[in-house]
């Protein structure tokens, strides 16, 4: 167990170094490098939690982390953009100032949008434990999966039909 | 509508989180999606893209040009709305075989409201013909880039390369019908003109600047000149671009060199003030009604722009004769262009002739090939039977020989005079 944690704290710090090297340099490889890393810990860890049967009690962490993992593959699209522009752009000040309060602007945007997400999902899960507690039949795992699966598949249909109908529009 | 990339990884890891909550049994690890369905819904509802008060302009120039000639495309975009727009990509589709040589026709583009932005592209000088540049697509994405969404403005704008003109300078022609209005073409009739035509006697209402004096005093009466008036005339020009294999003697381009010819004698005769038309025979057959004017100018260049080398869908006996018959008066001028490759030339050349036609031939004139090759030989024996075909010609109509590499005012000077 100690060595685990040992290999574990190691491939995170080394993720974690990486990854704001990347961000200080704007190189989207050493953000990839990095993101690997984390997604490979963190894989690791909900493998360990699965076998230890410790899931449920590290949720709210294990989902943070999750949050954080997609914040960083957000930023990883935004980082090395602004970069560029930086490296490009040296003539106009002005076009690299617009880029700097876009970045700041999407960085706030994404920030607002993950704690949005984390927040929902921890009462999601809580209001579906007490739900649990009324009626006990939804405790079952393929009813939460199924809805799932529905949810995720009318949310692709009904964009699709939305989308269709802005086109119509147009024409 | 389409999922990038990014938004088919997000739903692949969805699918996975689901799969492995299956094969584990822990329903904790579908919790695991809700993030994700969440970032697709916001991403999706809390920036939508309303693309419609997006005005773009474009401006070609030139819209006509003759060749060699790079064509500046100016695109201009105003956001009309009360929103930024931020990462969308315009598009503007530029067709093959056009190729843009300087400047981009798709560029990232971030507008606050009420905000302009224009930028220029340039295309390579393409080949003659007409072109068409668009419609612009304007590509936007969510506000995660989760869904790719594309909008097509329906919008597109044409422009056209004309074939190469040259200054070919004032044509000596003679004709055996002329109109009514004066022109530069001697009529066989007293009037105003320059040409001296005959004598006759003094009038008293004849100015007396007139008066011949070395003829009166030899006479020993009161005699006048009298002048040849000029009018101007019909001209119809067909130029033959069929191609029957028979092209390869010509070791330059001899569609455009004919396009040339023809662009040039028609500028030059609507110039000098007659009424010209132009018939094409060839993979396209189009014809142009007999006019004036720089407009028919522009009618008829934009027609030759078209023109396309290859076999023709009906006999020339049919495509030439029955529109040179419907649009032209007998005893019109036919300038015809043709490198005369083919018997049925002779045989529509010979039946307008017969009609009354005055008929004029402009014949490319192949350069002469030396060598006991077979491919040389082909030439040669091309060459031969084009040769015995200009020699048929010559004695049912006028014929020039035309050659690419001696300026056209050189070879036509004092050659079109017919009778």
């Amino acid at each position: 167990m100690q060595s685990y944690l040992i290999i574990g704290g190691l491939i995170g710090s080394v993720s974690v170094l990486v990854w704001w090297y990347g961000v200080f340099e704007g190189d989207s490889r050493k953000l990839q490098i990095g993101i690997l890393l984390a997604s490979f810990l963190f894989a690791f860890s909900i493998v360990d939690r699965i076998i230890t049967n410790t899931l449920i009690s590290a949720f709210p962490i294990q989902l943070l982390a999750f949050n954080l993992f997609l914040f960083n593959v957000e930023m990883m699209s935004l980082v090395p953009a602004h970069h560029k522009l930086h490296r490009e752009v040296t003539r106009s000040i002005d076009l690299a100032q617009r880029s700097w309060k876009i970045m700041q602007r999407k960085l706030s945007v994404l920030i607002i949008l993950f704690s949005g997400c984390y927040v929902i999902t921890i009462a999601a899960i809580y209001l579906g434990g007490f739900i649990y507690t009324l009626f006990p039949i939804f405790g079952d795992t393929s009813i939460y999966l199924t809805v799932v699966f529905v949810s995720l598949a009318l949310f692709v249909t009904l964009r699709e039909e939305s989308t269709t109908d802005r086109y119509k529009k147009y024409r | 509508m389409s999922f990038t990339k990014k938004g088919l990884g997000y739903l692949s890891l969805a699918y996975c989180i689901i799969a492995i909550a299956v094969v584990f049994r822990q329903f904790y690890l579908a919790a695991y999606v809700i993030p994700i369905s969440l970032l697709f819904l916001l991403s999706n509802s809390l920036a939508s893209v309303e693309v419609s008060g997006l005005e773009i302009e474009r401006k070609l120039t030139p819209m006509r040009s003759f060749g060699g000639e790079d064509i500046d495309i100016i695109i201009r975009c105003t956001n009309r709305t009360d929103r930024d727009f931020s990462d969308i990509q315009i598009r503007d589709h530029v067709p093959l075989p056009l190729i843009v040589e300087d400047g981009l026709n798709s560029i990232p583009l971030s507008l606050q409201s009420g905000g302009t932005m224009q930028w220029t592209y340039r295309i390579t000088a393409p080949k003659r013909g007409h072109y068409t540049v668009g419609p612009v697509s304007i590509q936007y994405t969510d506000m995660l880039g989760f869904f790719r969404n594309q909008v097509k403005r329906m919008k597109e704008d044409t422009f056209t390369v004309l074939p190469a003109m040259e200054k070919i300078g004032t044509l000596d022609l003679r004709a055996r019908r002329v109109g009514v209005w004066s022109g530069q073409v001697p009529s066989r009739r007293v009037g105003a003109g320059t040409d001296f035509y005959a004598l006759r006697l003094y009038n008293a209402s004849d100015e007396l600047r007139r008066i011949n004096w070395k003829a009166s005093a030899r006479i020993g009466h009161l005699v006048v000149n009298e002048f040849e008036s000029e009018h101007v005339t019909d001209v119809l020009l067909i130029v033959d671009s069929t191609d029957e294999g028979g092209s390869s003697i010509y070791d330059f381009d001899l569609t455009e060199f004919q396009l040339t010819l023809a662009a040039s004698l028609c500028s030059q005769l609507l110039m000098q003030g007659n009424r010209v038309g132009l018939a094409i025979y060839g993979a396209v057959r189009a014809w142009v009604d007999p006019a004036f004017g720089k407009r028919q100018l522009l009618k008829i260049l934009d027609n030759l722009a078209m023109t396309k080398t290859g076999r023709a869908t009906v006999p020339m006996s049919y495509g030439v004769e029955s529109v040179v018959v419907s649009l032209m008066p007998s005893k019109s001028l036919i300038m015809f262009i043709s490198p005369l490759l083919n018997d049925e030339t002779a045989s529509v050349i010979s039946s307008l002739a017969e009609k009354g036609y005055l008929i004029m031939c402009l014949t490319p004139a192949p350069r002469l090939v030396k060598g006991a090759d077979s491919k040389t030989l082909s030439v040669r024996i091309l060459s031969a039977q084009r040769r015995a075909n200009v020699i048929r010609f010559e004695s049912i109509a006028s014929l020039i020989e035309v050659a690419p590499d001696i300026s056209l005012k050189t070879q036509l000077r004092g050659n079109t005079r017919i009778e």
